[in-house]
């Protein structure tokens, strides 16, 4: 909801939407630094179960969050051809695996509304809000939080 | 206060920090050299405050420039000879080039800092009003200035006259050393807190403390409120009065990291050079790749990969600083810890220009300083004692750098107490850290490096004992951080010395690349020690069970194993290399295939194994054992005191890799170093082996698994207590095969048939610039001629002081066998017997005698000299004591062929009754080593306490003469050592015995 008071202009914010499992969600545009489908993957025996592995992004370590298995939506079938969103990550890069991109949707924040507690099967705490559109409801990621280290 | 221009001010400080650094070891210079001033010496310093003021002028740091100023002052007396340089007056000095140093690092509030406490002492210097007041002046620096007065708190101290050596001064100055600080410091600062707090604050209290001593006793209070930032067990004033050392004031924990550095400009040229070459040859690959020209591509890419090296040396070479930088700040630390200590030490610092990469020149600084602390506090004695064990007053301490196989040497020897093993051992017993059985069975230097132990830091007593092992578990475990190894080696009274090996740099290494779960991963050289493969035949035997780990014999030693999978809890696979992929592994342990080997099964198992590829789910742990791939892969590592080995999956290329970090998610994943990208653009993880070993909770050094080690060792030698020989297998024709005595092979030369040549009725080849003799083993023995291959194998002896060459071919190989050679079936000339091995007869070849035979002019003159000898006298009898039939029988007719009468024992005890009941005949004792009931060792102890017979000889024969036991024969008595089966060695030794005592 702080995207609703620190917007830009009208506050309208460009959403890159992707689908995680079936659900539509979004983030701000901005937050992405690219977006790729290297899965080149190296297997990290010993880490979180939601992450998937590490990848060489033009020489850095990148490591990959398997973004269904950390909302809980199971895991992101590898085969369906998914992506990786690249984000920031206090001066590292991490990578978001997603199923599917979708469009560039330009929202505007002061018309979000809070996030249900349960979106469709997805715990809220990840959501800082949902945007609807004309025929669909994005949930917009906390990329914050989904990045946040448990214990 | 507002500084306008940040470079210039950079600019400043950097040059700045830069003089003072050589300031500090050139005031200590000028106070040796006291009276006979070097005047260059002080001209530089004189320059260099100079030069500190004109910049701290001209950036309107005014209490820079004015203490800087009084500095000046006094070394312009200095220089014009007005004044001689005490060690008190370089004592100012230093106090004052201290603060400077404190004032430049924190340039923005240098104009608030108080410098009262040093001016007034520098003035009074200048002003000739210097006499007393030195000894109080530094004293008050830490005051407050609320502080009334600094010169009466510094008028009444002269109490206690200095026996300074060096000191030309008539002058009774007390500041240094009064009894005060003992009673002060020592009882409520136990050493293990100031020792301790090195590492962890870095504050090396002492080092300052000489000067401030007498503040507790006068005014505890003002200056505690003071100094608040000082922690209480530490003198308030070490904090404001140790700028010299930045990183050792508690409050500023992160180090002092260097912004800057200076590089050479013919430096900056190559790298300029190499990156326009880069430049071209990008462009000339951009080229390649657009016209499909596969063999300049091949070139291009030769090009970039010269460049690239070229580029890489060259950029590290702008990280490398001289240790010099480190090394500097020593002497002042030796000098203020030892007025402190009242001991006299010599520093001698070597190997300053030895270089090393930034980040562990940063690194090394505190487990260094502590080391020195160390030597100094510990090590060293105090004057009277060492004179009273007739060793110079003045203790040693040397601190070298150099290079060694691409490693940098760091060594701090001092020539002190030393350190003792025993004590440490026992006080490790008392702490429950070992057992008293334990510790029995280390050695010496397993002992000193107890020290090393963590918990042992905390042990009191130890301290009390032998002074050491205070924080140096900290130390090592600094030190392996950096891919470095601490050796201790020691001599009670004799001193010690410390070594630690670090590695040039940190951004680069070495690593041994492995398979394991299907995915690489590499492990640093520095912690590799071996590559152990043990072929699928030899698990079962190699491999064992210790209570619930697995550990394999190697060398006589039981070395742990961690399965790398388990341990990271990555899927378990092996590699079938029929089929060149990884299949998953269901065995529970590695000895599992033991509890199905019942004979019918083992059969089903192997005619099984010979179609591996027919059904993989079939296959059990049992069978894999008896194909190529089931033989186990083992990476033996190191880390500090610990060794195990790592099985993995497969073993691939030596590389050299570039460390990246893992983000932060993968923080939490203890077993990994880093990753690294791989040539394929694939990553692998770096492994941890120190984590590793703690994940799979091995303990270092560890008491109880070592102790059961060495037990299980003894039990194993008893129960194997038969000789082992190494043998080299090879074959003559296609379908039999002969072993010679390792030890007798010179070496082994790959051939062609067409070098080989037959002049004169012999046959040789050119060998080395002259003919060597060669000769097959169907010239004499009754075998099949040499196979008709184009390649063969000579495997040169040297016998009768000449080399000669034995037609083979292959496949070599090196086994041990025991000694259960049967001298009877097959025996023949050239033929010494038979043995079985791996199914195979295999028939044992007499050198000797094949030579003999082919070459019996070489042994002529040997042959008189031989009956010379015997007929002398009466013949000399010979006592064998051996209890192999094979080598007693071998032994035995080497003597009666050179006329030499023979008594044998089967064992040692019996060849000692012989001894006793044959007294008077015998002139020299052949003995083996292992035997039942008396082996050699005993036997040879006996014979040598006992009068009757102590100036006999002995000569101890031995499968393979290992240093160990070659020492522990000598320390019982043996006079020479020989190798089983090397006639001609032995039998020199016995007629130069038997002729020195006829």
């Amino acid at each position: 909801m702080s995207e609703q008071t620190k917007g830009p202009i009208n506050n309208i914010v460009e959403l890159a939407t992707f689908y995680v499992g079936d659900a539509l969600c979004g983030m701000d545009i901005l937050k992405v630094q690219e977006i790729n489908k290297l899965l080149q993957m190296t297997k990290v025996p010993q880490a979180p179960e939601y992450v998937i592995g590490i990848l060489n992004l033009r020489g850095q370590i990148v490591t990959i969050i398997d973004l269904g298995k950390k909302l809980g939506l199971g895991e992101t079938d590898l085969t369906q051809d998914p992506r990786n969103i690249i984000v920031n990550d206090s001066g590292s890069h991490v990578g978001l695996l997603v199923k599917k991109i979708g469009d560039v949707v330009p929202a505007n924040m002061e018309k979000s509304e809070p996030a249900p507690a349960n979106m469709q099967g997805i715990q809220g705490e990840f959501f800082t809000g949902v945007y609807k559109t004309e025929s669909e409801l994005i949930g917009i990621l906390d990329v914050e939080k989904v990045l946040s280290i448990e214990e | 206060m507002q500084i306008e221009d940040d470079e210039i001010l950079q600019g400043f400080i950097e040059e700045s920090l830069e003089h003072l650094a050589d300031i500090e070891n050139d005031l200590l210079s000028i106070e040796e050299g006291g009276e006979n001033i070097d005047e260059d010496l002080v001209n530089k310093v004189f320059r260099a405050a100079h030069s500190i003021k004109g910049g701290a002028g001209f950036m309107g740091l005014t209490k820079i420039q004015e203490l800087s100023h009084s500095m000046e002052n006094v070394l312009g007396l200095i220089r014009s000879k007005k004044l001689i340089p005490t060690p008190e007056i370089i004592n100012v000095l230093l106090l004052g080039s201290d603060q400077l140093q404190s004032m430049i690092e924190d340039v923005q509030n240098s104009n608030d800092a108080d410098i009262e406490a040093h001016l007034i002492p520098l003035n009074d210097i200048f002003d000739g009003k210097f006499d007393q007041p030195t000894a109080g002046a530094p004293a008050a620096a830490p005051k407050t200035p609320a502080d009334p007065e600094p010169a009466s708190a510094a008028e009444p101290e002269p109490h206690q006259p200095e026996p300074e050596p060096a000191q030309p001064e008539p002058e009774p100055v007390a500041e240094f050393n009064p009894q005060p600080i003992e009673e002060d410091i020592s009882p409520d600062d136990p050493e293990i807190l100031l020792d301790d707090e090195i590492l962890e604050n870095e504050t090396p209290p002492e080092i300052i403390e000489p000067d401030p001593i007498e503040i507790p006793e006068e005014k505890p209070e003002p200056q505690l409120t003071a100094q608040s930032a000082a922690p209480p067990q530490v003198s308030p004033s070490a904090q404001p009065q140790n700028p010299g050392m930045p990183k050792d004031a508690p409050g500023s924990a992160p180090a002092k990291v260097e912004t800057s550095i200076r590089v050479h400009v013919s430096l900056l040229d190559s790298l300029m050079t190499l990156a326009g070459e880069l430049v071209l040859s990008r462009n000339q690959l951009l080229q390649t790749i657009g016209s499909d020209d596969l063999r300049n591509a091949e070139a291009v890419g030769q090009r970039i990969d010269l460049i690239t090296s070229e580029l890489q040396e060259a950029i590290m070479l702008t990280r490398m600083q001289p240790i010099g930088n480190v090394f500097n700040k020593f002497p002042r630390v030796v000098r203020d810890l030892s007025k402190k200590l009242k001991k006299k030490i010599d520093l001698t610092i070597v190997g300053k220009d030895v270089e090393l990469d930034k980040t562990i020149i940063e690194a090394i600084n505190d487990p260094l300083t502590h080391l020195i602390r160390n030597s100094v506090d510990h090590g060293i004695e105090l004057p009277e004692d060492r004179k009273k064990i007739g060793k110079t007053e003045n203790g040693l301490v040397i601190l070298k750098a150099f290079h060694e196989a691409g490693q940098v040497v760091i060594e701090i020897s001092d020539d002190g107490k030393g350190i003792d093993g025993d004590a440490l051992a026992a006080s490790a017993v008392n702490k429950g850290l070992l057992t008293v059985e334990q510790t029995q069975a280390m050695s010496d230097k397993e002992k000193v490096n107890l020290i090393f132990l963590p918990g042992f830091s905390m042990a009191k007593q130890v301290t009390d004992v032998s002074g050491r092992g205070v924080g140096m578990d900290v130390v090592k475990t600094n030190l392996d951080q950096l891919g470095g190894h601490v050796d201790i080696i020691s001599e009670v009274g004799k001193g010690s010395t410390i070594s630690v090996k670090l590695p040039l740099t940190l951004a680069i290494i070495p690593c041994q690349i492995i398979m394991t779960g299907g995915e690489r991963y590499a492990i640093p050289q520095v912690n590799l020690e071996e590559l152990l493969r043990i072929p699928a035949s030899q698990v079962k035997e190699r491999v064992e069970r210790v209570g619930n780990a697995e550990v394999v014999r190697l060398r006589g030693n039981l070395l742990p194993l961690i399965r790398l999978a388990d341990v990271i809890g990555a899927e378990r696979t092996y590699y079938d290399q029929t089929s060149d992929d990884f299949k998953p592994d269901r065995r529970e342990q590695i000895s599992d295939r033991r509890s199905q080997e019942s004979p019918l099964f083992n059969k089903k198992d192997s005619s099984d194994s010979t179609e591996p590829s027919e059904d993989t789910s079939e296959r059990n742990g049992s069978d894999r054992r008896f194909s190529a791939s089931s033989a186990l892969n083992i990476v033996v590592v190191s880390t500090g005191s610990m060794k195990y080995g790592l099985i993995v999956d497969k073993l691939q290329d030596s590389e050299e890799i570039v460390i990246k970090p893992l983000g932060r998610h993968l923080q939490q994943c203890k077993g990994y170093a880093g990753a690294t990208i791989m040539g394929d653009g694939r990553i692998a993880l770096i492994l941890d082996v120190s984590n590793i070993s703690r994940m799979a909770h091995l303990t270092s050094l560890d008491g109880s698994d070592r102790a059961s080690e060495v037990a299980l060792a003894a039990e194993e030698a008893i129960r194997a207590k038969k000789d082992k020989q190494a043998l080299l297998i090879f074959r003559s024709s296609e379908d039999e095969q002969f072993g010679v005595p390792l030890n007798q092979v010179e070496r082994i030369e790959k051939i062609k048939r067409s070098e080989v040549e037959d002049l004169g009725g012999k046959r040789i080849m050119k060998y080395r610039g002259g003919s060597l003799s060669l000769m097959c083993i169907d010239d004499v023995a009754m075998v099949n001629p040499i196979a008709d291959h184009d390649d063969l194998l000579v495997i040169v002896f040297n016998i009768a002081s000449r080399p000669v060459g034995l037609l083979a071919i292959g496949p070599v190989d090196a086994v041990e066998i025991a000694a259960d050679i049967d001298d009877v079936t097959l025996k023949q000339t050239g033929i010494m017997g038979s043995f079985i091995i791996n199914d195979h007869t295999t028939l044992l070849v007499n050198v000797f005698e094949l030579t003999q035979t082919l070459y019996p002019e070489w042994f002529e003159d040997r042959e008189v000299f031989e009956f010379d000898e015997a007929t002398e006298g009466s013949a000399p009898t010979i006592l064998i004591a051996e209890d192999s039939n094979f080598f007693r029988n071998q032994v035995k007719g080497y003597m009666t062929e050179s006329g030499y009468e023979v008594l044998e024992g089967e064992d040692g005890q019996v060849a000692w009754e012989l001894l006793q009941e044959n007294f008077e005949d015998i002139t020299l004792v052949v003995t083996d080593i292992e035997m039942p009931n008396m082996n050699g060792f005993e036997l040879t102890q006996q014979i040598k306490s006992d009068p009757r017979y102590s100036s006999m000889p002995v000569i101890a024969l031995t499968t393979l003469a290992g240093e160990e036991d070659i020492a522990k024969g000598k320390a019982v008595g043996v006079d020479e050592y020989h190798i089983k089966l090397d006639k001609e060695k032995l039998m020199a030794a016995v007629h130069d015995y038997v002729k020195r005592l006829h």
